[in-house]
């Protein structure tokens, strides 16, 4: 008996039973000492009553009193207790006895037959070696023969559809096992806030990810991989930059500020910040991820309080178990290239030809004589772009003793981008621990740290004007990369616009960027009498960055940096601790169950950075020192946040049949001022699992059936600090005396701050169905959510006449509703298992009220004016501007056009539209274009997203395919008023060779004409299109082979893939991907598409050794 | 820092103050606004070369009369001008009941006025009727607002300066660059002057005149490239200083002469008309207000402190040239491809102009003999000779003229033109259409946030 099994029998185990089913003590002993039974109700009529008491006795002590009347004996296995009969030559008594270490190593032959409960062979039963990938499938008889290592090897049988069990080989050479239908599926443990709850009894809407799932997608971060898995949660990447952001949206977009859910790892909150441009989660390495708990109604969330309005994710990391330690390596090697092709800009002879058009058009003269003569000229798309490359190397090792347990890891990650000189680089260590240090107190810990050094060169900040892709795109291509000296060529002709050489502008300046993540805390559980627990857990996170760039003086061609070089440096430091406090308790009345807990918790975040940015007129400096510097200059920040808590929760059932849920929450937040400091959030909810009545059928078709239904409150606090308060900026200087670097200070208010903020309330309810089918081979889940948000935090833009910008204020109300499906399936089919998943989600954005306020300009764009707006009965940040209505084709229209209003000489548009220009609608009919004639042209709100895919296993091989979908949204196209644009001398993109150049030539892009007298970059509704799409996300293809070869190398079991990573995505969207991302801190800039780094595809070939 | 802790003593009643003055030096006042706004929309400026960089594009859109909504330095003028509005209503709320010493008090809320009414002057020059309050507003009343008629702004701006007059000092102590006596009272002349009150233009600028404080700088042109800051003749300039780098960006408040100049620059975001460059007399001193190439004698500027070169040379940029650069605001005899040199000062208001108002306010209230002594002491200066013309009508002309060459390319051509009833006569060849461009439209987005506004031209 290894130590571990030894641990578990030592467990106390308190009984009072009279006359009770055996089937319930035995639940009874699984919820007292955290173990799991596994038994043939032929072998243990469950049903037969016992009476029996125990006050504080060993589980062994019981486990024989119980059993020995029955005949019975058992084996553990883990957490798992096989009850079988007893035999007079079994193992089951001299188990306990046997000495287990120190034998011969000697491989030994076992076979049997996997039956159902009919007594039938069942085919295609997986046995397993457990923590190894080694097994083999039963036969069309249900029979089975394997190699195992030793007499302590133990058998893994799964099947889907049916309960695994795992059985010690011991000394036996043959092994006969009957499976029984499962409802594991259901006895799965959830992990709830603060706390678990088996996942039949939950009565929230939680969705748990394992740990296999989210290491098939190659990414530093876990949320990537979350794509299209979850339903109700929209999983969205802000560009393919090395370690670029991604957004979450769990239930829509809840809110107009930020809107990303809440992460906790390990009780230890994460992120929170901005994750639209770097992602805060890839310092955590995926690798080392046990399961994610995605909590995502107001009914679970509650817990949670002010921080939950948008869900709530929970983090699990590995942990150790008793045993020997188990040793894993793994690794993959990738190449990345963008899913789609970039468009291509013009080349040199079209540059040349669409200019000369543009002066002439504008009365200048042409500026190339023969454009045919430029040739093709540079490509700067070729020449930024790259073959990407991506690695992961991750080993790991875990194990521990009867009392002391451990997780080992260490991790390198390491993506160099598509685009030139960008890259993301991390390498992390993990320690975790659990040690019973007596019977009453445990202690342990968990700890993390990664260093990461990236760049993204603002790649990641996706410009909403210009950008560093617009850049390029912008760039001429009649200038080189090079001059014919070797240097780096600049723009020399005036005429034209003087976009940068992209190239130097990347290779030029020296960076170093690099970020150190600590995240840790450390646990003790005390339990002065059993059933009450008391955890107390101090977390800290820890950030610490230093950037550094250093840019030389520089001339290239018309642009130089005026005899300067420069130098940024920065650094930033940031630590949040959390100390919380629980109490659980826990308690049978029979066929009542009660479980109680009360906790409080407290969170303090520091943070200071300091950034120096200095000049110089000579290279020699690189470090910033005072003297010699042409200027100087520093600025330091600092923040502060703070939040205190008091919770609770009780969840009580009846039979396991009724089930009830109910938490409040109180919270303090340093973000509100003194009479808006403190909110209550409550939550109810319920559960009928009606299969377990009486009345309901048995074995009919549907095996499973639960209804449930919940209703709470959570807040959101998403805003700045002191953003009660009126605050005054510095900096507003002023040079009396006109001396330089002598101004003097100035300040003046920046913000009039409002007292009566307070927070953004969040009422949900949702009435949710899970039902399992054919013996729970399929599974479907629906469930209706109805979320309300009122008094939203709004930072409302401040007309530019009151001197400031803006402002924030509870307004009004929005309400997401929608309905999420799931299906899943299991089945075998000969020696070939496979399952299949598919999930939708159905989105109902809608702005209820806005308090009487007009509508919100959301962004505005300059010449449009606003281009997204907030308005009452509208989905949440909908596009505005005019309504294009195709290209003026004949003076006689744009004559016809400037008479609508009576009057021929005023123009309709402008004074110099002229055919080739746009014509837009007049919405309001008085014969000219305004502002008045501007509507609603689009939504960014998807009405559905969706994802499937499945794993098959056959033999050795292994498969697994994942597709994401988002249906019915806009993407509104900015980056074609810049790259198709009428009136720009910089070079744009190839779809510009088919403008208007003459009437019937086109309808859609205007005429080149410098100065764009028309304003055809106006933001209309011809920039608006279909921004729906269908990826897939990953495709994955393995091998496992084990054996006495690789055996004798120390390896148990070794696994080759290859996958695939955004092999292909089917869009009617014309710009880089129609993944535009999100704005994390206004959700009225979704769907916006100007400058994006590619996605990725990523082909990778990886391995996975088992020691 | 909260507010409830500022406004507690004379130190932070000083650096609101500053904060009021630093609009100064913003964009859409005196760094960039002034010149793109008031002298490239007329007859002394001609952007033709077809430059269409990010700032050129711009000032030639202005200069052809292709008032865009959003053109950034109309922008500006609109954004920054109400900063500084707000931060002085700020300032002159909340610094009454604050302890200090209280005749710098008073001499404090007189500086906020006068620069209030330059910021609402500005305004108002620019865009016509527009929104107009005295005192901080909620969110929900700045959404309200609508135009207000020019007449009411010009009222507070002529309440503001005479308030402020009694309580400024005559002049400035240190620190220099702060409002004294003499530059409200000069500012108040040109305030009555555009609004054609003859007599008390005249009678303003008269103050400056008896406070004798002030005289013409000899040498022109030293006004202009950072010689002379602060010179005599000034009675108010905008404290420029080298910023480097980032010449294009908001945060640096050297001169907007980095634009064009010769080495660093394109110089055809500002280039001088033909006409401009033909409206010196011989032996006009202010001909140095421009570089004209092939000029007789040759014009010669040192752009690297290494003395003065025949324009234009290498290192000049002469391609981007078109035979002309505008001189004033260029740093001379500093390394000029450096962006931080172009520290010169740009003038608010200068002495010469309150002599120039001085004579048109008097020649129009008939004292055309009277308005000759101010008329030729601006000429003196300029080494021309004495003008005897007492004709009304003729007189007009000449200190028309007059009043163009001696302020030439600092940003007061359009409005001069406005005030005559010239715009269409004159700039009709570049596109002014009467009705349309008088005045520039808003910014879009203001519009959207405030359903009172309506947009110019009204159609």
């Amino acid at each position: 008996l290894d130590g571990k099994a030894q641990d578990l029998l030592a467990r106390k185990v308190t009984l009072r039973a009279k006359q009770l089913e055996m089937k319930r003590v035995f639940r009874e002993i699984e919820q007292q000492a955290d173990v799991q039974f596994v038994y043939s109700s032929r072998l243990i009529p469950s049903h037969q009553k016992v009476t029996y008491e125990a006050a504080g006795q060993n589980l062994e002590k019981v486990l024989d009193d119980l059993l020995k009347p029955l005949g019975a004996a058992y084996e553990v296995s883990g957490k798992t207790i096989i009850l079988r009969k007893e035999t007079v030559n079994g193992p089951s008594t001299s188990l306990l006895s046997v000495p287990v270490l120190n034998e011969a190593v000697v491989d030994q032959n076992v076979s049997g037959k996997v039956t159902d409960e009919k007594g039938e062979g069942i085919p295609g039963v997986n046995v397993v070696i457990k923590g190894t990938t080694r097994g083999t499938n039963t036969d069309a008889s249900g029979a089975y023969r394997i190699v195992v290592p030793d007499e302590n090897t133990t058998l893994v049988f799964s099947y889907v559809g049916y309960a695994s069990q795992e059985l010690v080989v011991g000394g036996r050479t043959t092994i006969d096992i009957s499976l029984s239908v499962s409802d594991k599926s259901l006895d799965e443990v959830v992990v709830v806030g603060y706390g678990e709850q088996k996942k039949s009894n939950v009565t929230g809407s939680i969705v748990s990810v394992k740990a296999s799932e989210i290491t098939k997608v190659q990414s530093p971060s876990f949320d990537n991989a979350l794509q299209g898995k979850v339903p109700g949660v929209y999983v969205t990447t802000n560009g393919g930059q090395p370690g670029g952001g991604i957004s979450v949206r769990i239930r829509g977009v809840g809110a107009i500020n930020n809107s990303n859910p809440l992460y906790i790892i390990d009780g230890v909150q994460v992120g929170g910040g901005d994750s639209e441009n770097s992602n805060p989660l890839a310092t955590i390495n995926t690798n080392d991820i046990e399961s994610i708990d995605i909590l995502k109604d107001a009914a679970s969330t509650a817990i949670y309080g002010t921080r939950a309005a948008n869900g709530v994710v929970l983090i699990t990391t590995k942990r150790g178990s008793s045993g020997t330690p188990r040793l894993s390596w793994s690794s993959y090697y990738g190449i990345q290239n963008p899913t789609r092709k970039l468009p291509n800009p013009l080349n040199a002879t079209q540059f040349g030809q669409n200019m000369n058009t543009a002066f002439v058009a504008a009365g200048q003269p042409a500026p190339f004589a023969d454009p045919t003569t430029l040739g093709v000229g540079t490509n700067w798309i070729d020449e930024m772009m790259q073959t990407g490359r991506i690695q992961e190397h991750q080993f790991s090792i875990a194990g521990g003793g009867a009392k002391n347990k451990y997780f080992v890891s260490a991790n390198y990650f390491n993506n160099d981008g598509m685009m030139i000189r960008t890259w993301f680089e991390r390498m992390s260590v993990r320690v975790n621990t659990d040690n019973q240090i007596s019977d009453k107190v445990k202690i342990g810990n968990s700890l993390s740290v990664a260093r990461i050094n990236r760049r993204d060169n603002g790649a990641g900040n996706r410009q909403f004007i210009g950008g560093v892709f617009t850049n390029i795109y912008q760039t001429l291509p009649t200038m080189p990369v090079y001059n014919p000296d070797g240097t780096f060529a600049g723009p020399v002709d005036s005429r034209f616009e003087r976009p940068s050489n992209p190239v130097f502008d990347q290779l030029r300046p020296k960076i170093d960027n690099e970020e150190y993540n600590l995240i840790g805390n450390l646990y003790a559980e005390y339990q002065p009498i059993k059933r009450l627990v008391f955890r107390t857990s101090f977390s800290a996170n820890v950030h610490n960055g230093s950037s550094y760039t250093f840019n030389p003086i520089w001339t290239s061609g018309l642009l130089n940096s005026a005899g300067l070089s420069s130098l940024n440096v920065g650094s930033s430091l940031g630590r949040q601790w959390t100390w919380e406090n629980t109490l659980t308790y826990t308690q049978d009345f029979g066929k009542h169950n009660v479980n109680l807990l009360l906790g409080t918790t407290a969170l303090d975040y520091k943070g200071r950075s300091a950034y120096q940015n200095a000049t110089y007129d000579t290279d020699a400096f690189q470090e910033i020192t005072s003297q010699g510097a042409k200027s100087l200059s520093t600025a330091t920040s600092s923040g502060e946040e703070s939040l205190a808590s008091v919770f609770g929760r009780i969840a009580y059932s009846y039979a396991d049949r009724y089930l009830l849920t109910f938490n409040l929450r109180q919270d303090g937040s340093s973000k509100f001022g003194a009479n808006k400091k403190y909110g209550v959030f409550p939550s109810i909810s319920g559960g009928w699992r009606v299969s377990e009545e009486g009345f309901f059928p048995k074995n009919a078709v549907v095996s499973d059936l639960k209804l449930r239904a919940g209703w709470g409150q959570v807040g959101s606090d998403a805003i700045g600090n002191f953003m009660y308060l009126a605050r005054v900026g510095s900096g507003f200087n002023y040079a009396f005396g006109n001396q330089t670097g002598q101004s003097s200070i100035g300040a003046a208010l920046s913000d009039l701050g409002n007292p009566d903020i307070k927070w953004e309330t969040v009422t949900e309810y949702n009435i949710g169905l899970e039902s399992g089918l054919f013996n729970n081979r399929l599974s479907f889940s629906a469930e209706y959510f109805n979320r309300t948000r009122t008094d939203m935090l709004l930072t409302l833009t401040l007309p530019g006449v009151s001197g400031l910008q803006t402002t924030v204020r509870n307004v009004g109300s929005l309400t997401n509703k929608g309905m999420e499906f799931n299906l899943g399936f299991r089945n075998s089919v000969g020696a070939l298992r496979y399952n299949l998943n598919g999930n939708l989600t159905t989105y109902n954005n809608k702005v209820v009220s806005l308090g009487g306020s007009r509508d919100i300009v959301g962004l505005t764009y300059p010449g449009s004016g606003a281009i997204t707006i907030i308005r009452e009965g509208q989905p949440l940040g909908v596009y505005y501007g005019l309504i294009s209505e195709g290209l003026f084709q004949t003076p006689a229209e744009v004559a016809a056009a400037n008479a609508l209003d009576g009057n021929e000489a005023t123009p309709y548009q402008a004074a110099g539209t002229a055919p080739g220009d746009f014509k837009y609608q007049d919405l309001n009919g008085d014969g000219k274009i305004d502002e008045s004639d501007k509507t609603i042209i689009g939504n960014p709100t998807p009405s559905f997203t969706y994802g499937f895919g499945g794993d098959a296993g056959y033999k050795n091989f292994d498969l697994s395919l994942q597709f994401f979908g988002v249906s019915g949204n806009d993407i509104l196209n900015l980056n074609r008023t810049s790259l198709e644009s009428s009136g720009r001398a910089w070079n744009k993109i190839e779809t510009v060779t088919g403008a208007w150049s003459g009437p019937g030539t086109s309808n859609s892009i205007p005429r080149p004409i410098l100065s764009d007298p028309n304003l055809n970059s106006r933001v209309a509704s011809h920039l608006v299109e279909n921004g729906s799409y269908l990826r897939l996300k990953n495709i994955q293809l393995g091998y496992t082979i084990s054996g006495p070869g690789l055996k004798k190398l120390g390896v148990s079991s070794a696994r080759v893939y290859v996958a695939v990573q955004n092999a292909f995505v089917l869009t009617k969207f014309s710009g880089v991907d129609p993944e535009v991302g999100l704005d994390d801190n206004n959700s009225a800039r979704a769907g916006i598409y100007n400058d994006l780094y590619p996605q990725a595809r990523t082909s990778s070939l990886g391995v996975r050794f088992d020691f | 820092v909260a507010e409830s802790n500022f406004f507690k003593d004379a130190k932070d009643v000083e650096q609101a103050l500053t904060a009021v003055y630093d609009v100064i030096g913003q964009k859409g006042l005196y760094r960039e606004s002034v010149i793109v706004l008031g002298s490239c929309p007329s007859d002394d400026i001609d952007e033709k070369t077809g430059d269409t960089g990010d700032y050129g594009f711009h000032f030639k859109n202005a200069s052809d009369f292709r008032w865009f909504p959003d053109n950034p330095f109309s922008r500006a003028r609109w954004y920054d001008a109400y900063k500084g509005i707000f931060r002085a209503n700020t300032f002159l709320e909340k610094v009454p009941p604050v302890t200090m010493d209280e005749a710098l008090k008073k001499q404090y809320l007189a500086e906020a006025k006068f620069l209030r009414a330059l910021y609402y002057w500005n305004l108002t020059i620019t865009f016509g009727d527009i929104p107009f309050f005295t005192k901080v507003l909620t969110q929900p009343e700045y959404a309200d607002l609508a135009r207000t008629p020019q007449a009411t702004v010009y009222q507070q701006v002529e309440a503001d300066l005479t308030a402020a007059i009694p309580d400024l000092p005559v002049a400035a102590s240190n620190p220099v660059g702060r409002v004294t006596k003499g530059a409200a009272q000069g500012f108040l002349g040109r305030v009555y002057l555009y609004q054609k009150k003859w007599q008390q233009a005249a009678d303003a600028s008269q103050q400056v005149i008896t406070l004798g404080q002030y005289r013409l700088v000899p040498n022109y042109i030293a006004m202009f490239n950072g010689q002379a800051d602060n010179s005599s003749e000034s009675l108010m300039d905008f404290q420029s200083v080298g910023f480097a780098p980032g010449y294009w960006s908001d945060a640096s408040e050297n001169s907007i002469a980095a634009m064009w100049s010769p080495t660093i620059g394109w110089a055809n975001w500002y280039t001088p008309s033909e006409e401009s460059k033909k409206l010196f007399a011989p032996g006009d001193i202010r001909r140095k207000s421009v570089l004209i190439a092939g000029a007789t004698p040759a014009d010669s500027i040192d752009v690297d402190g290494t003395g003065p070169k025949v324009f234009p040379s290498l290192p000049m940029r002469t391609q981007y040239f078109n035979n002309a650069n505008v001189r004033k605001f260029l740093p001379e005899g500093k390394i000029m491809a450096q962006v931080d040199n172009f520290d010169v000062n740009y003038p608010i208001i200068r002495y010469a102009e309150v002599l120039l108002n001085q004579a048109e306010a008097l020649n129009e209230l008939g004292k055309s003999a009277d308005a000759l002594k101010p008329l030729n002491e601006v000429r003196s200066r300029a080494k021309l000779a004495a003008v005897t013309e007492t004709a009304q009508a003729s007189l007009r002309t000449i200190i028309q003229n007059e009043r163009r060459v001696e302020l030439v390319y600092e940003g007061h051509r359009f409005y001069d033109l406005a005030r005559w009833g010239q715009l269409e006569e004159k700039l009709s060849k570049k596109g002014f259409v009467k009705g349309q461009h008088e005045y520039w439209p808003v910014p879009t987005a203001e519009l959207d946030l405030m359903k009172n506004l309506t947009q110019y031209p009204p159609r």
